[in-house]
């Protein structure tokens, strides 16, 4: 074997080692686990009201990957999307994000909604991308194609 | 007879409007369930719904706490007694009545919960509308040794 051919055969090592120690890290960037959805103003027209039961997914966004965020929840009879730009942050300003359904059929919503994080808890870490529970509260503007129907969402989810 | 059938759907009426199931305050929500350790075929994690109804809400049982946790294939409904202010302190163990539907129903013993980080009882006497809960299980599904760990969002139904 040349010099070339083993510069070659090491890098490929080198590549193959890589990707095997930073798999597991952009796999482990899922969080399972459910929560509530409360608060419904203006959702009356979709038989929305008290408090919803939701089973959850997150997928958090990360500069190395995809940027978005995304927090799925499950009805009984039915799914939601919420994608948002960037990672997750408390604050007071309204987001623009895209909201998708499925409920008879799959659908985005239209207008789409406007979101915010009034608490981010990371448990197990100081923050949210190495924390092994979550603790999130959100409100919605705009949810599932309604303009004036607002709600709060919270979540607890763990780490997949 | 019209008077009978008057009386009857009266009667009818009174029980809907008397129903304890509407009348319950009630949070309502769901979380997850990990750690186990010592607990056979129970794997990482659970996610998991929940009803709860605190003693001494509203129309609630005056001491007998409720919650019911709906895993994807069955449900537990684990029930405590507890007199307002004679509480478990946080971190400390406290037997619960325990259920189990998963296929066939029947009541399982020896399982205890302690709850962590923070009480429900305090928030919801404060006015608190949405809660976040931590909790451990020991002797999940009746299985000695068996532990788990939790967390859960509630909000009032």
């Amino acid at each position: 074997m040349s010099n070339s051919s083993r510069t070659r055969a090491l890098i490929r090592a080198l590549v193959t080692v890589g990707a095997l120690l930073t798999a597991p890290l952009a796999q482990a960037q899922d969080f399972r686990g459910g929560g509530v959805i409360t608060d419904f103003a203006g959702c009356e027209v979709q038989g929305f009201r008290g408090a919803e039961f939701v089973r959850a997914r997150l997928r958090l966004g990360s500069p190395e990957g995809n940027p978005n965020t995304t927090l799925s929840l499950f009805f009984p009879d039915g799914a939601i999307d919420l994608t948002l730009p960037g990672e997750i942050a408390r604050g007071t300003a309204w987001t623009r994000a895209w909201g998708t359904a499925i409920w008879f059929g799959p659908g985005n919503w239209d207008p789409r909604p406007r979101l915010r994080f009034r608490q981010v808890t990371p448990v197990g870490a100081s923050t949210v991308a190495e924390a092994t529970d979550l603790m999130l509260r959100l409100q919605v503007r705009g949810f599932n194609w309604l303009a004036g129907c607002n709600v709060s969402i919270a979540v607890a989810l763990t780490r997949a | 007879m019209s008077q009978t059938r008057h009386l009857l759907s009266a009667l009818a009426l009174s029980l809907c409007a008397t129903s304890p199931a509407l009348a319950a305050t009630e949070f309502r929500g769901g979380g997850f369930l990990t750690s186990f350790s010592g607990c056979g075929g129970w794997g990482s994690r659970e996610s998991v719904l929940v009803r709860y109804q605190p003693a001494g809400a509203p129309e609630n049982h005056a001491t007998r706490s409720r919650v019911s946790m709906f895993h994807h294939s069955g449900a537990f409904n684990y029930s405590f007694d507890f007199a307002p202010g004679d509480y478990p302190e946080l971190g400390e163990w406290f037997t619960v009545s325990t259920t189990k539907v998963f296929g066939s129903g029947y009541t399982i013993d020896g399982v205890s919960l302690r709850l962590l980080e923070s009480s429900p009882i305090e928030a919801i006497a404060a006015g608190a509308t949405a809660i976040f809960l931590a909790f451990e299980v020991s002797n999940f599904d009746g299985l000695t040794g068996c532990t788990a760990r939790g967390r859960v969002a509630l909000a009032l139904d």
